[in-house]
């Protein structure tokens, strides 16, 4: 699983990091570290984020496991 | 709804403001009065929702003063210390966010409830595997927003005149922003029918930008063990008898949703 986002949307409200604090991380300067491969077992918390984020800047790619 | 969703939404918003318990009857009461503005009947109402704006700020004045001597560390005393370099809310900030959230915690919350159960009423077999894996609840809370949100418009007024696809808005107008065909947009959603399994693109139903909910979690969990526990003591969920509901204008829900299910044994909470 990879998460893609829009920079240009994006508006470091840290709806994210508060969904998946362990892929994304917004400084107090409002810089956004973003994990793109989802580790396994954050799953969840990947389309939390997704979901949370109010300009929907975030999208989730689901990966074929080989 | 006067049985399940109105009390556990009202207690939600109770519990977090560090309020007293048996206050979740005024806050449904005033809360509902409230939403009235929300509605087309808006003019007719007036004095109702008045009395209710005054009733849901002497609420939230008596709690932010009770709040600034307590040193709890809990929301609202943390939020009433809040300061960001020396600069704190005002007294007109805090009075407004607090009354804010009181009813905007409870109403919406107690309509998305009833609209989720009438949404698993229609369809039994999600019901089903929602009985069947509780884990799927929080794809459950969003999906039914997706198909069946409780707000179904958002208003703006229009501060200069502008033009939109050929129609002509002057300055002033009041703008409704029907916000729920998003939901199944074909150009977003391929198959738009109602699946609590499917993974899905982000919908509207708390909003966007600088004004989106800003409870969104604390909603998104309060419903999500709502349809956990809800799912696994009502089996073969169907209606009793008629429902009534709010108009379709603005906030939307059911005020009266009888529902009939087959008790089950075992009364634990899985």
């Amino acid at each position: 699983m990879r998460i893609e986002w829009d920079e240009s949307t994006c508006r470091k409200h840290g709806q994210c990091e508060i969904a998946a604090p362990e892929l994304f991380q917004l400084d107090t300067a409002s810089n956004l570290r973003v994990q793109r491969q989802v580790p396994a077992g954050l799953e969840e918390d990947a389309w939390a984020a997704a979901d949370a984020c109010p300009e929907q800047a975030i999208t989730i790619i689901e990966t074929e496991e080989i | 709804m006067s049985q399940f969703a109105e009390p556990y939404a009202a207690r939600v918003i109770t519990t977090l403001m560090g309020m007293d318990q048996e206050q979740w009857q005024q806050v449904a009461r005033l809360s509902t009065e409230f939403g009235l503005a929300f509605s087309v009947q808006i003019a007719d109402e007036l004095p109702r929702i008045n009395a209710a704006l005054d009733g849901l700020l002497a609420m939230s004045t008596e709690l932010i003063e009770r709040k600034m001597q307590d040193v709890s560390g809990d929301f609202m005393s943390t939020l009433v210390a809040a300061q960001v370099d020396g600069d704190k809310l005002t007294e007109r900030e805090l009075l407004a966010l607090v009354s804010l959230l009181i009813f905007g915690g409870f109403d919406t919350t107690r309509n998305q409830l009833g609209l989720a159960m009438k949404t698993f009423v229609e369809h039994p077999d999600q019901w089903q595997l929602l009985r069947q894996d509780p884990e799927l609840a929080a794809k459950a809370v969003e999906e039914v927003m997706r198909v069946n949100p409780t707000i179904t418009w958002v208003t703006r007024e229009a501060v200069e005149d502008f033009e939109y696809k050929d129609l002509s808005v002057p300055a002033g107008t009041t703008i409704h922003l029907y916000s729920i065909p998003a939901g199944s947009d074909p150009r977003k959603y391929q198959d738009p029918s109602f699946d609590i399994t499917a993974s899905r693109a982000p919908h509207f139903g708390f909003g966007g930008g600088i004004h989106h909910c800003v409870g969104h979690f604390v909603a998104r969990i309060d419903m999500r063990e709502a349809l956990k526990t809800l799912s696994a003591r009502m089996p073969n969920l169907r209606l009793a008898a008629p429902a009534e509901y709010l108009p379709d204008s603005g906030n939307t829900g059911p005020i009266v949703l009888p529902l009939a299910f087959e008790p089950t044994r075992s009364h634990g909470v899985r």
